[in-house]
């Protein structure tokens, strides 16, 4: 017995410790070449478990979904910032994960939020866990440490380390997300074939989806509200992520009166709405910019966090981005009706 | 708390039995006594301390009931009669398995009949409440009819509620039970034990985490797809319902059996390679052979000895009532109702077939057995008639033999793994799920059980290496770290 319990002992510690040196679901705070590149396995528990067990004391909290999650968090000017931006997060999430950041870093002083016009399609969905369930995690009892002994984990760490030998290689089929220690993302590219292939697949699903199957989720902005009410000692700032051309018009033509009225009651809910989602350089540039016709590239993300928390930057495109308020929002719908025509 | 998670394999179990043969060494025998009850609540609560108190007024009732059989003849004046004791006792256990299991079905099934909207009370069925109620029965029935000496209250908390077998059995008796906690040899920590039993509750991990556990996900997805499967599919997701239930259910059985045996307590055996049985006798001798034993005894001798003159038309009818019964017990819905009255009925076929002398072969014999035990599990597993019908419907061919992708068949696809993944589609399933299937097949029927291998066993190096590899497959396994999956854009 004592031979089994030694052999089995010193095979356990040794998959754990493979797994903790990889370390992919972010529970522990060192870094090595070993876990340079990260995979997004599962955003909502990889970023849950860095503010529980890497770092937390930050006082501004970034949410949105998987392009939100593209922006650099340091490169808010005078920001303590954590992206906790995750794919595909809905607007019924947000409260959840304000509620976690609440636990395990403190109220923010400043939430930004990250929306995009898809939000208006948004459904509740039965199938998701709800935020609370990620935090609950971190707090079991061992649960760094038993998570380090499963197989999962080693499948996930055999997977990150296939992704260090891609990039390293520069062998790139298809494009992803890739994290470094600290949360911030990079894009790796697909090739010129997939790249035309995924991109012409996605324009069609998104002009089905905006044509066909669209009806306009009210309680959407109902959510934005309940953000702003439910967290009265936070400054709220909201922006719309930018589109490629292709895009906005697949989602824009069709549901001009929509888009219009998502964004009349946005700067009712928010006061001023920080807007990037419109035709622009960048949104015309599409093929420098953007991986997909969805996702931008972390410049980009520069971009937003130097315009929003007003940073100087001579990068930034002049065309690129416009401030809705309450007193202007009539004159810049007439602009973005026209920005819309141009679709047609 | 549960036998496969971390915390009772690295904790719970090891402090338990260090401690208990600790007292046991300083000769502080009661104390090592208490110490296991206080930690078979303990296992007991880990799930929701809000029950505890139950199970202590359940013991408590019950030991006071069986406390006045026992010393009912010393008594010279009694208010009630022995029978009345009894009865009030049964009486009183089946109302509360009754109000726990059975209210909810009872309330749902009066709004139907009766067209009222009578709202459910939604009651949280306290865990392993129905194994240590009709443990508690079957001791009041041996009171009463004189075969407990027991008047202990610790030695009976400690009987009903001994860790390993408190969940989900073995089925304990106390005649088999009570020598072994007074036993003095007992008390002395026998290492040969520990291995074997160490052995056996690898064994039993290793079958419900790395087997039964794996099979739960297409069984899973078959049932939630019910409508749609085709005959394939449906013969998959039946299959695989019977192996998850049997890896899941022996293999507690055998980490319920090898923990006890770290005790130097020998629990009695709950299966015996069920798929091997060539009649629906010799299945219910197999399997769940604790349960068939209580069956036998409190349920079947019972409503035999109730009948004037017994014949074999009145045996059968004992028969056939006794598994309904024990259908009842399993659960709360008419699946199972049904499930018991299949195997009552079946049960009576085959001892008609035995009185008759009819032929029967032994491969027959098996593929009619398995056949039906498979079929009627649909049943156990469905949460309503309508569901085990929609997957029966899949089995019989009603949905098509072939996915509705696939416009046409021939040989040649067979080789082919998109072939497959087409066709098993709604059970997420490819080639190697027929063949795992088979395989299982093959081991069930052809390879020793666990409590032959553990008869077997030896501490050698083949043995140690076979123990350390399905350990450690278990152990990984132990908990789930899922991928994010995209459910909307």
């Amino acid at each position: 017995m004592f031979k089994l319990s030694l052999l089995l002992a010193i095979t356990v510690i040794l998959f754990g410790l493979f797994n903790y040196v990889i370390d992919p679901i972010w529970c522990f705070k060192h870094a090595n070449e070993f876990n340079r590149y990260q995979s997004n396995i599962d955003e909502r528990q990889q970023k849950t478990n860095f503010l529980a067990f890497k770092q937390n004391g930050y006082d501004t909290l970034i949410l949105g979904n998987s392009r939100t999650a593209q922006i650099n968090q340091n490169d808010f000017k005078g920001m303590k910032a954590f992206n906790y931006a995750t794919a595909a997060m809905t607007p019924y999430e947000y409260q959840g994960f304000i509620e976690n950041f609440k636990v395990l870093s403190g109220a923010p002083k400043t939430i930004i939020l990250g929306l995009d016009f898809n939000n208006t399609i948004a459904k509740k969905s039965a199938l998701e866990k709800p935020p609370a369930y990620y935090r609950e995690k971190t707090g079991e009892s061992f649960y760094r440490f038993k998570t380090l002994i499963t197989k999962d984990l080693f499948n996930y760490s055999i997977l990150n380390l296939k992704l260090k030998r891609r990039i390293e290689n520069k062998k790139f089929r298809q494009w992803q997300i890739v994290y470094d220690r600290n949360n911030i993302a990079s894009l790796t590219p697909s090739n010129e074939a997939v790249y035309r292939k995924e991109f012409d697949k996605l324009i069609t699903e998104i002009a089905h989806v905006f044509k066909d199957s669209y009806k306009y989720n009210p309680e959407v902005i109902r959510i934005y509200g309940e953000v702003v009410s439910g967290n009265p000692g936070s400054r709220v700032i909201a922006f719309t992520a930018p589109m490629s051309k292709p895009y906005f018009c697949a989602a824009t033509k069709e549901r001009s009166v929509e888009f219009e009225q998502w964004l009349r009651e946005m700067v009712a809910t928010f006061g001023e709405v920080w807007h990037f989602e419109h035709l622009n350089s960048v949104a015309e540039n599409y093929e420098r910019y953007f991986v997909d016709g969805n996702h931008f590239y972390p410049e980009i993300g520069t971009m937003i966090a130097h315009t929003i928390s007003g940073s100087d930057s001579t990068s930034i495109p002049s065309d690129f981005g416009i401030l809705l308020t309450k007193a202007n929002i009539d004159e810049k719908i007439k602009k973005i009706r026209s920005e819309i025509s141009e679709c047609q | 708390m549960l036998f496969n998670s971390y915390e009772f394999i690295f904790i719970f179990l090891p402090v338990t039995l260090v401690i208990y043969f600790l007292l046991n060494r300083m000769r502080l025998t009661i104390a090592s006594n208490a110490w296991l009850l206080f930690t078979s609540l303990a296992f007991y609560s880990w799930w929701n301390v809000k029950y505890l108190p139950l199970i202590l007024m359940s013991i408590l009732f019950n030991y006071t009931i069986g406390y006045l059989l026992v010393s009912y003849d010393e008594v010279k004046k009694q208010i009630i009669s022995k029978k009345g004791i009894l009865v009030f006792g049964l009486a009183l256990n089946i109302a509360f398995l009754g109000y726990f299991k059975y209210m909810d079905f009872f309330i749902k099934n009066v709004n139907l009949i009766f067209s009222h909207d009578v709202q459910l009370l939604q009651i949280v069925l306290p865990l392993g409440i129905s194994f240590f109620t009709i443990t508690q029965i079957a001791f009041l029935v041996d009171a009463y009819e004189g075969l407990v000496k027991e008047r202990n209250l610790l030695n009976y908390s400690l009987f009903v509620t001994f860790f390993p077998h408190l969940l989900a059995g073995p089925i304990l008796h106390h005649k088999e039970m009570m020598p072994q906690f007074a036993a003095v040899r007992n008390k002395v920590i026998n290492y040969k034990n520990i291995s074997h039993g160490l052995f056996l509750f690898c064994i039993g991990l290793f079958k419900k985490i790395v087997i039964a556990d794996e099979l739960s996900k297409s069984v899973k997805l078959g049932f939630e797809s019910a409508s749609n499967l085709n005959m394939v599919e449906a013969w998959v997701t039946s299959l695989s319902y019977s192996f998850q239930l049997y890896f899941d259910f022996s293999g507690y059985s055998d980490m319920a059996i090898g923990v006890g045996l770290m005790f130097n307590i020998l629990l009695p055996i709950n299966f015996n390679s069920p798929y091997k049985a060539r009649n629906i006798i010799d299945f219910w001798n197999r399997w769940h052979m604790t349960l068939s034993r209580f069956i036998r005894t409190y349920l079947y001798a019972p409503i035999i000895r109730s009948f004037d003159n017994i014949t074999f038309a009145k045996s059968m009818f004992a028969t056939f009532l006794s598994m309904f019964i024990a259908g009842i017990w399993h659960g709360a819905g008419w699946t199972f109702i049904v499930w018991g009255a299949l195997h009552g009925a079946a049960l009576v076929v085959n001892h008609l077939w035995r009185k008759f002398k009819l032929p029967m072969t032994g491969l027959i014999g098996w593929a009619l057995t398995f056949g039906f035990v498979n079929i009627s599990l649909v049943l156990f597993r469905s949460n309503n008639m309508t569901d085990a019908w929609r997957v029966l419907k899949g089995m019989i061919g009603l949905n098509g033999i072939l996915s509705a992708t696939q416009l046409s068949f021939v040989p040649g696809d067979l080789g082919r793994g998109r072939f497959w993944r087409e066709l098993l589609a709604g059970v997420n399933g490819n080639d190697s799920t027929i063949w795992t299937l088979l395989a299982l097949l093959i081991f069930t029927l052809f390879a020793r059980n666990s409590m032959a291998a553990e008869r077997a066993f030896k501490p050698d190096l083949k043995n140690l290496v076979f123990i350390a590899v399905i350990t450690f497959m278990a152990v990984i396994n132990l908990s789930k770290i899922s991928e994010f999956l995209y459910f909307q854009f």
